[in-house]
Parts: C-alpha cells; sequence; structure tokens
C-alpha cells in the first residue's frame, strides 16, 4: 500500500460523541422518564438518568472541545441557529395553540380553582432581571470581537447569574403557589402557568450549559465568531421567549 | 469528461474500513449508509406487521389470532413504524444525506456531527420503537395517538409513543437545519439554484416543511404524555381542554408530512426517468416551483382529516377548496414526470422498472384522492378501506418503490457492485402486481362499507365483495412478501457477489455524484473542490446526449 494510500485511509473523520450525544439523549433519557413515571423504578429511573446524562454531558464536552474554535465552519452557525429558533417558535406554538383554546373557550377566566394572588409582581421584577442579561451577553461578545477572553467570560458567567437568579425566584414562585393548593392539573390556567413556565425553564438550562460550554475554549483563545454570535441568538431568544410568557400567561 | 474540474478519482475512493470508521463516522456518505439500515430494517418489522394483519383478515374469524390487543399492536407498529421509521429516514436520512451534498458538488454535509448526531436519535427512536415488542404495557393507539384513549391506561405506554415521535422529531429538524444549510451554501462553484437536480428541489423542500410543521407534532405528543403523566390537561374537558385540539395539531404535521414523503420520492422519479429516457426534465422551472408551492399549499389542508369531527360547514368548504388547491402543484410534477419520458429513448433498466411501477401506483393515488377531498363524498367512505387503499397507493406503496428504485439507483455507487438486472426486474414486478392485488380489491371492499382498523368483519360474512376482496388481498400480501424478500436478498446478492461496476456512471446520468466522483467516492467526495461549467444542466441530455454515458455490461437493459 502506497504512503498516499496509508494517508487516505486513515483520514476517515470520526468522532464518538454525536454517538454519546444521541443516545444518551435520544434512548436514556425517554427511559429514564418512563422509569419514573409510567413503571414507579425510583432507582432504576435514577441510573438510567444518571448513564443518560451522563453520555449526553461527556459527548456534549468532548464535541465542544472537538470543534469551538477549531473547525471552521464558515459562518454557517448563525444560519443554522435561525432556522433552530424558528422551529422552536414553531413549537411554542404548538403549546400555545392549546393554551388559547382553552382560553378563549372558557366561560370565566382565570377558572375557578385560581388563587387571587398568582404572583404576577413577582414574575414582572424576575422578567425585568432576565432582560438584563440580553445586555451582558451582547457585552461578552463585543469582549469577543475585540480579543479580550477574560472579559468575554466574565460577561459571560454574569449572563449565567442573571439567569440563575430568575430560575430561582421562578422556582420559588411554583412553591408558593402548590402551597395555596395550586398545582399542575388544578385547572386549565395552571396546566398553561406551569406549562409555559416549565418550557421556557427548560430552555434556560440548555441556554446555561450553552453559555458554560464556550468558556475554557474562550481561555484558550479558540472561540469563534460563529459560535459566539448563534449562542448570543439564542440568549436573545431565551428572553424573548420569557417576556412572551409573562404577557400571554399573567396579562391576558 | 470535459468541463469539471477536480475529476481525477478521488483520492483514494473506497469505504470505511475499520469498526471505529464506521460507528463514530462523520462522513455524510457512511451516515447515508446508516439511515438506509434502519430504514430498511424498520420496513422488515413493519412489513411482517402488515403480513401478519392480512394474514389474520384473509378469512372470517380468527385465523391466526383472537387477541385484539396483538393485532392492535401488529396495526400500530406498521403504521407509526412504516411511516416514521421506513419512509422519512430512507428519503430525507439516506438520500437527504447520501446523495444530496454529492449532488450539489459539496464534499460533505454543513455540520458533519449534528448530521451523526441526527442519525443515532433516529436509531434511537427505532430502538424504543421496538422495545413496544417486548414491554408488557406495549402502546397499541395506532400512530395517531388519538385522546382520550391515549390517556387511559388501556392504550398502554403512551410516553413510549411520545418519546419516540419527538426523538425521531428531533432527528428530522436537526437533519432538516444541515440539510438546508448544506443546500444555501455547500453547491459547488457555477452551481446556481436553477441547476440543482430535481431531487435536491425535492429533499430541500420537503426539509423546510419538516423545519415548520415537526415542532408542532413534537408539541402535541409531549402535551399528551405531560397530560397522562404529570397531571396536566390540555386534552382533558373537565379541566378545561380540549380533545379536537390534539386532532388538529397532529395533523398540522401529520398531512404535510405526506409531501415530506411525496416529494423526495417524486424527486428519486425524476431523476431515473430523465436518465432512462435520455430526455431533459419537462418544463424544469416550472416543476421547481410546483414543489416551493406545496410549502404553504400543504399548511391549510389538515382540516379535511376531521370532516366528520363535527366541523361548521364554511369550514368543510374551504377546506375542500384547500384540499383541491394542491392537486394544481401536484398535477405539474405528473405532468412534468408524464412529459420527461415523452418522445425519451426509454431504457427501461431495473431502477426504471421500479420507478415505473411507482409512477403508476401514484396516478392510482392520486386520483382516488380528488373524489375524498369532497367533503360530501368523505362523509360516506372516511374511516372506511377507500381510505387506506388510496393513501397507499398515494404515499405508502409508490414511496416504497420509488425508495426501492433510488437504492436500485445508486447501488453501484454505494456498492462498487451491480444487482442482478433481471432479478432486480423481477421483484419489481412482483411487488407491483402483488401490491395492486392487495390493496386495489380493497377499494371495492371499503364501497361496501368495509371499516378500516378492524381484526374481523363477523357483520360482513354475508357480503361477497367484502369476503373476496380480503381473501385476494390476502393472496396479494404472500406475493408481495416473497417479491420483498428477493429484493432484499438480491441487494445482499449485489454486495457480496455482484458484478463488480466497471464503470462510475452506469446508468449514464450527468449529476455529480455519478460524472464527477469514482465508483465508491471516498471521504470528501472529490479531491479538489469541484465546479461546472457555464450553462451546465443535471438535465441536459438533447443537447449533450451522449456526454457521460459509459454502459455497463449487462446492466443497462432495454435499448435505445
Amino acid at each position: 500500500m502506497s504512503e498516499e494510500i496509508k494517508h487516505y485511509t486513515a483520514h476517515w473523520h470520526t468522532s464518538p460523541n454525536p454517538l454519546l450525544v444521541g443516545f444518551g439523549a435520544g434512548l436514556f433519557l425517554p427511559l429514564a422518564f418512563m422509569a419514573q413515571f409510567v413503571y414507579q423504578m425510583d432507582t432504576a429511573a435514577l441510573v438510567i438518568l444518571a448513564v443518560g446524562a451522563g453520555m449526553t454531558i461527556m459527548g456534549g464536552l468532548g464535541w465542544a472541545a472537538e470543534t469551538i474554535g477549531v473547525i471552521d465552519d464558515e459562518n454557517w452557525s448563525p444560519s443554522a441557529m435561525f432556522m433552530f429558533i424558528g422551529t422552536e417558535i414553531m413549537t411554542i406554538g404548538g403549546v400555545l395553540a392549546g393554551y388559547w383554546v382553552a382560553r378563549l373557550g372558557a366561560p370565566v377566566w382565570p377558572p375557578e380553582g385560581t388563587p387571587e394572588n398568582i404572583g404576577t409582581n413577582e414574575a414582572v421584577i424576575s422578567t425585568l432581571i432576565l432582560m438584563v442579561s440580553s445586555f451582558t451577553i451582547g457585552i461578552a461578545r463585543k469582549k469577543e470581537i475585540n480579543g479580550d477572553a477574560s472579559g468575554f467570560a466574565t460577561f459571560t458567567l454574569i449572563s449565567v447569574a442573571i439567569w440563575a437568579v430568575f430560575a430561582y425566584m421562578l422556582i420559588g414562585s411554583w412553591s408558593d403557589l402548590a402551597a395555596q393548593g395550586f398545582t399542575i392539573g388544578v385547572n386549565a390556567f395552571a396546566t398553561s402557568l406551569y406549562g409555559f413556565t416549565g418550557i421556557h425553564m427548560a430552555h434556560l438550562v440548555m441556554g446555561v450549559l450553552v453559555m458554560l460550554t464556550c468558556i475554557p475554549s474562550a481561555f484558550k483563545g479558540r472561540l469563534s465568531f460563529s459560535y459566539t454570535r448563534s449562542m448570543t441568538m439564542y440568549v436573545h431568544f431565551v428572553n424573548v421567549l420569557g417576556f412572551w410568557v409573562l404577557l400571554q400567561v399573567y396579562f391576558w | 469528461m470535459s468541463g469539471f474540474m477536480g475529476h481525477e478519482p478521488d483520492g483514494k475512493p473506497g469505504q470505511p474500513k475499520t469498526v471505529k470508521e464506521w460507528v463514530f463516522t462523520l462522513d455524510h456518505k457512511v451516515i447515508g449508509v446508516w439511515y438506509l439500515i434502519g430504514s430498511i430494517a424498520s420496513f422488515v418489522v413493519a412489513g411482517l406487521a402488515a403480513t401478519a394483519m392480512r394474514i389474520e383478515l384473509g378469512s372470517v374469524g380468527p385465523d391466526i389470532t383472537d387477541n385484539g390487543d396483538i393485532y392492535n399492536l401488529w396495526l400500530t407498529m406498521h403504521g407509526a413504524v412504516m411511516i416514521l421509521g421506513f419512509q422519512i429516514p430512507a428519503l430525507l436520512g439516506f438520500v437527504a444525506n447520501w446523495a444530496v451534498p454529492i449532488m450539489v458538488g459539496g464534499k460533505d454535509m454543513a455540520f458533519p456531527r449534528v448530521n451523526a448526531m441526527s442519525v443515532w436519535l433516529l436509531w434511537s427512536g427505532i430502538l424504543l420503537a421496538l422495545l413496544n415488542l417486548v414491554i408488557p404495557d406495549s402502546y397499541n393507539g395506532m400512530w395517531t395517538g388519538y385522546p382520550p384513549y391515549s390517556l387511559t391506561d388501556a392504550v398502554g405506554n403512551t410516553a413510549l409513543y411520545s418519546s419516540v415521535v419527538i426523538i425521531l422529531g428531533m432527528s428530522s429538524v436537526f437533519g432538516a437545519v444541515n440539510l438546508a444549510c448544506t443546500v444555501a451554501f455547500m453547491r459547488c462553484k457555477g452551481m446556481g439554484w436553477f441547476q440543482m437536480p430535481l431531487t435536491v428541489w425535492c429533499v430541500f423542500t420537503a426539509n423546510v416543511i419538516q423545519l415548520i410543521f415537526v415542532p408542532v407534532l413534537a408539541a402535541s405528543v409531549l402535551l399528551l404524555s405531560m397530560d397522562k403523566y404529570l397531571g396536566f390537561g390540555f386534552y382533558n374537558p373537565e379541566v378545561g381542554g380540549d380533545v379536537l385540539l390534539y386532532q388538529n395539531l397532529f395533523w398540522f404535521y401529520s398531512h404535510p408530512a405526506v409531501y415530506v414523503i411525496l416529494l423526495p420520492f417524486m424527486g428519486i422519479l425524476f431523476e431515473i426517468f430523465a436518465v432512462s429516457a435520455r430526455n431533459d426534465v419537462f418544463n424544469y422551472k416550472a416543476t421547481v416551483w410546483a414543489t416551493i408551492a406545496f410549502i404553504p399549499v400543504s399548511s391549510d389542508v389538515w382540516v379535511h382529516h376531521a370532516y366528520v369531527a363535527g366541523l361548521p360547514d364554511w369550514l368543510r368548504l374551504l377546506q375542500t377548496f384547500t384540499t383541491l388547491l394542491i392537486s394544481l402543484p401536484f398535477g405539474l410534477l405528473m405532468l412534468s414526470l408524464t412529459g420527461t419520458m415523452y418522445r425519451g429513448a426509454i431504457r427501461y433498466t431495473g431502477p426504471m422498472w421500479w420507478a415505473v411501477g411507482a409512477f403508476f401506483m401514484l396516478i392510482i393515488g392520486a386520483l382516488t384522492g380528488i373524489p375524498n377531498a369532497l367533503s360530501a363524498i368523505d362523509y360516506g367512505i372516511s374511516d372506511s378501506y377507500v381510505i387506506m387503499s388510496h393513501f397507499h397507493y398515494v404515499m405508502a406503496v409508490s414511496g416504497g418503490m420509488a425508495i426501492f428504485a433510488g437504492v436500485f439507483f445508486w447501488f453501484p455507487k454505494l456498492t462498487g457492485r451491480m444487482c442482478n438486472s433481471f432479478m432486480t426486474k423481477l421483484t419489481a414486478a412482483g411487488f407491483f402486481i402483488g401490491m395492486n392485488i392487495v390493496m386495489g380489491p380493497l377499494y371495492f371492499a371499503g364501497m361496501e362499507g368495509m371499516p378500516r382498523r378492524y381484526m374481523d368483519y363477523q357483520m360482513y360474512a354475508d357480503n361477497a365483495t367484502i369476503v373476496s376482496a380480503q381473501h385476494w388481498s390476502t393472496i396479494g400480501i404472500y406475493i408481495t412478501f416473497v417479491s420483498a424478500l428477493l429484493m432484499i436478498v438480491v441487494w445482499l446478492h449485489g454486495a457480496i457477489a455482484g458484478e463488480k461496476a466497471t464503470s462510475a456512471n452506469p446508468w449514464g446520468s450527468q449529476s455529480l455524484e455519478f460524472t464527477a466522483t469514482a465508483i465508491i467516492p471516498g471521504q470528501g467526495n472529490f479531491p479538489t473542490p469541484v465546479s461546472v461549467p457555464e450553462g451546465w444542466h443535471p438535465y441536459n441530455f438533447i443537447d449533450n446526449p451522449k456526454p457521460e454515458f459509459e454502459p455497463h455490461p449487462g446492466h443497462t437493459g432495454g435499448h435505445h
């Protein structure tokens, strides 16, 4: 075999990380949900969840190490993120359709069983705090463009901290409502409130992971314009989603 | 070959050699093969379920089971796995991955890692779906998953159903984003939007439909599990929810899903028809615009699935109109396919046999779809065998045959070997005849009132039309089963012991996957960035009748 052939055959691009993420998130996480909620097998659910989450996180970190700032995607990532956000809007649109049907078809809104105080003031304050992260992540991106890795990392971490405050306030609000007997299935409004804020919370968690993932790469000086732009787009989207949830659930 | 840069044999072409290179691959062609294996495995599972159902229905009374739950399990596995595990992954997985990047002259997909993740998400979904065969509380609520039944304990494991749909949906969405970026940004130098092969256009449009509508399906089934397991009440009227909401959300995606399947398989037909007829695609630009028109038009037809659900008259009338409206772009595509063959020097190769069979099935299915669109007629045949036969002709069987045509068409590029031509044609004929015997008579049974999804028809035991149709239909499934089995044997034989392809372009195509690569393209597809000359077109057969045509002895079949 000639040297050229050896070089070629050794050149098939491979990576275990997509497989780890694919099976971790696609197979083990649904199995963990079923073990817990369908079969009530608490221990098994925990073990499967640990395996699935472990695979997903390991794969995700490996993926980030292989790609962020290493692979030149020729600036296609923001276009892909734009499309992905479009699909997110359609997903949330599907859930919103459910809310609108319930809301417009109800003779009285909010329906019977809804407490007087559903935490509107706290929701307004927490959403205003959330909005601040759009500014901080914008500053982070500017720092990155200017080659200031530590500035980028600092403002990205500030954004993460702001989201953590929001999440803390939201969980507190859920606890207060639950303490008043206003749990998920009490009425259509409860379903909508917990559903929408829960979906928003899931996006927050994903966004935090995306932001944290790029911190090590920043310090290695390996961040790409394309990646940080996509990340920023996602952060803005999650913030707009939070504002939309506030308007839909608390003020309509 | 002239006019192309980078035509030297593609580095050191061939397939990966090690397990690591196969399993951890980032190459779009290998990922395409994984999609193909997954989809064919799904076809086998769903086909066995169909065979079991058909045998059960061969005569009045129990034949192989008297257990309704088992029959419902077969029914569920057949529908869900055939659509979500076989057709969509074969078309938007295998064709989109294996063929599209090379057809546009790209070195790979835009995001190879995302691409690899998508295929493993698909396999996760397939494995989850197979779990349904072994768990004690198998899900039996059909692929539609309608509440309130799917919210009861009797339906089995609704979470499994939701998970499969969501995971396959995620795989589709990531795949669609990737494909759209690939087509938008990775076309080779010189290839404009209106120089892309129609397969690319059709797959691209189908992926745009996926991007818009799949998330709604994912949301609808997510709410289903939230209702059943977490105590939410989106579909529970007792707390202000609405059962019909699910039907609307479900069909908002699932009717466009018909075009997600239809468009790519018509793209395959365009490719094979043009190459086999040595003819330009008739009315190429109008065909492209018709393909694009499916995106807006398909978004407003879903309510025809709920004609009998108590809709106001104005809505039924509107939906009749919008449903008929989709006949326009569809009719244009059919006209183009017919025009492409008109006065062509048709060579009836093995892939062409499969493609012509698919085209015929498509015509029958399309023509029987028009009356279904009319709500007044639909009232009488809703949920009958007429509907079932219609969608099997227009989507399931025609789509399946087109997929197999595509596999035979690209087989030499996948394996470097040729399938036996005679056996390819024999299996095409057997499958075509078998499926017509399966589905044709059922139209008549449907018009006699035979409802779909029933495991028996004691109440129609005196109806000679229904009993005879069921009997013949079961005979048809035996012919189909043998043909499908033989087709798989032909593939395996071809891959292992088939005659080696001596040409990189055995069918005489003008598309880049045949003209600008080695017999089996390697990593990167092309040794240097490929470009196409000004005025190049993938179907320029009339001005340039024998550009790359290197007939492969014994395998071109037919004659000029």
